[in-house]
């Protein structure tokens, strides 16, 4: 995933949102500040060079490629090695299912990585909410017109009620005043 | 003369002005260091904990405190309840200088406040719930703003203006719910993104309808708590409409405030069982949420009730001030204290003092600027060249 900085407000609704807590944010930056996270170092791979991280490892612990090539290795060297690693490929439906992908041969919670996360991604959390909105711009005008309409009528009719009562009141005392006179 | 100018500081150094003054030029500061030096020197803001009491306060109680203004031109203008009236203008005015604030509070939050409108202008993340809280919230300060511009051209005497806009009133009132309905339910809709932070006792499927029936209570309970406060210090202001419709107000709204309550303490509890909770009651986390639902939502209730029936308006006001601080208790819950509830002890938050120095300041600003428009506006009267003849 990358970041567009020139569209950004600062709001950090994604660091808020971001289960594994990875966004930071340089709070130190009065005016321009930035939010940060590993790009898989976008530019170096656009230019057909590996990640820097990746490059740069001695032991070559990282692997860098295709989602589906790697959950191949990884699958590969735990049916290899199963002595070695946790049967779990961290990552694989964790939120959905994400790019950086773990191995461990520790209990991933040992390391501070949740486990109750689930598989639902983050966006599916919300979308049913966001469908909401054009459900209540729809119908809110129609039943709030049926209750400003109920009300009105009801303004109405009792104008009306008084009106008639009014009228009856009147025309009783003048026949009442005609038959003493 | 001197006797003159000893007058005149005398009446300006009220303790109100001493104490609001003080406020002011710390707010200035920290405003300073803000912009100059970034959040991290005025904020316990960190990585884990991106937002704090400017989000949990200003924006959260800001936006749910301030929704007297939709409720009461609803319950006046679309269900027919015109023996509110008079307190449809102050509520229309704290709804807008609430929603003011919460922007003024957000260009402080947000990294680069100029590009607030960017999410309308230059790239739409319709995605997001928070684009659905932007673009409401920006709509519905416009909504109110034009609201409340007849008191203003009252007071400037431009009467063909204020007639066209009155005009309004009706469309203005369905724009002023459908927008509130909206963007109220979306602020508690931004955390459904995030269960594994928030705590399951307040994380809930049902976290938009809360945050929309609870900004009911809010507005309800705003104005009489309001009300009661304005009838303190700005009586003289106050024409015999508004002291007579007054106590209509307190009970008949104390009364709504009561239902929707009971309404609201049945969902929370809906909310517990629609996700098996029940075990998290005897935890900790779980007494703390019991004393928010049994001391804030089910206690109000009843006392609106008991108040309404046997006539105490002090009650009915004590009341209101305590759901008021319920509501606050609940955003906060939910925005700062039950949030990221997971992280061991020390990377938890828990706010600058400056932080809260410049929620203080937001307030008395808009204590200043409420004050300065019920002195020179037609808000707690009518104005003598524009009566409306009253059922």
């Amino acid at each position: 995933m990358t970041y567009d900085e020139s569209v950004c407000v600062g709001c950090r609704y994604c660091m808020i949102a971001c289960p594994f807590e990875i966004p930071t944010y340089e709070y130190d930056e009065p005016l321009s500040p930035r939010i940060m996270k590993c790009t898989f170092c976008h530019p170096r791979v656009t230019q057909g060079l590996l990640p820097g991280c990746v490059e740069a490892c001695p032991t070559e612990a990282l692997s860098f490629g295709k989602r589906e090539d790697m959950l191949h290795l990884a699958r590969e060297r735990i049916r290899k090695y199963p002595g070695r690693y946790v049967d779990h490929v961290y990552g694989e439906h964790e939120m959905g299912g994400t790019s950086w992908l773990y191995l461990s041969g520790v209990p991933f919670r040992d390391l501070g990585m949740r486990e109750d996360l689930g598989t639902t991604p983050a966006p599916e959390l919300t979308s049913g909410a966001l469908a909401t909105v054009p459900m209540v711009v729809a119908l809110w005008p129609v039943l709030l017109t049926g209750i400003y309409a109920i009300s009105k009528r009801k303004e109405k009719i009792s104008k009306r009620e008084k009106e008639e009562a009014i009228q009856k009141a009147v025309k009783t005392a003048l026949e009442q005043s005609a038959k003493k006179s | 003369m001197s006797n003159l100018v000893a007058i005149s500081r005398s009446s300006l150094l009220t303790p109100f002005n001493v104490v609001a003054g003080i406020i002011v030029l710390l707010g200035l500061i920290i405003t300073f260091l803000r912009f100059t030096q970034g959040l991290g020197a005025v904020t316990n803001l960190s990585d884990y904990n991106p937002w704090g009491l400017w989000i949990g306060f200003d924006l959260l109680c800001g936006v749910a405190l301030a929704a007297g203004g939709y409720v009461t031109s609803a319950a006046v203008y679309i269900f027919g309840l015109k023996k509110y009236h008079s307190a449809v203008r102050p509520a229309i005015l704290t709804g807008f200088l609430g929603y003011a604030l919460v922007v003024l509070a957000l260009n402080y939050d947000v990294g680069r406040p100029w590009r607030l409108p960017y999410p309308f202008i230059i790239q739409q993340g319709t995605t997001s719930v928070l684009f659905e809280v932007g673009a409401c919230v920006l709509l519905y300060l416009i909504v109110l703003f034009v609201e409340f511009t007849p008191s203003a051209l009252e007071w400037l005497g431009l009467k063909k203006a204020r007639n066209l806009i009155l005009r309004l009133t009706m469309a203005l009132t369905f724009l002023g719910v459908i927008l509130s309905t909206l963007h109220q339910s979306s602020l508690g809709a931004l955390f459904l993104i995030a269960p594994s932070k928030l705590h399951p006792l307040w994380y809930s499927q049902y976290i938009p309808v809360f945050f929309f029936v609870s900004s009911i209570i809010a507005g309800l309970s705003m104005v009489i708590f309001e009300g009661s406060l304005t009838h303190r210090y700005f009586a003289d202001k106050m024409d015999a409409i508004h002291l007579k419709e007054k106590e209509d107000v307190v009970f008949g709204f104390g009364k709504a405030a009561s239902f929707v309550l009971a309404g609201y303490f049945m969902i929370k509890v809906f909310g517990i069982a629609m996700d098996n909770n029940w075990h998290w009651l005897s935890t900790s986390w779980g007494a703390w949420f019991l004393v928010e639902l049994l001391g804030f939502v089910a206690l109000p209730s009843l006392l609106y009730a008991t108040g309404v029936r046997e006539k105490n308006i002090g009650l009915i006001k004590w009341t209101a001030a305590w759901t008021v601080l319920g509501i606050v208790v609940n955003r906060l819950n939910v925005g700062l204290i039950a949030f990221n509830w997971h992280l061991p002890a020390s990377e938890r938050y828990f706010p600058h003092w400056m932080e809260i120095a410049l929620s203080l300041f937001v307030v008395t600003v808009g204590l200043i600027v409420f004050r300065f428009i019920v002195t020179h506006m037609p808000i707690l009267y009518e104005h003598p060249d524009y009566k409306t003849p009253h059922a």
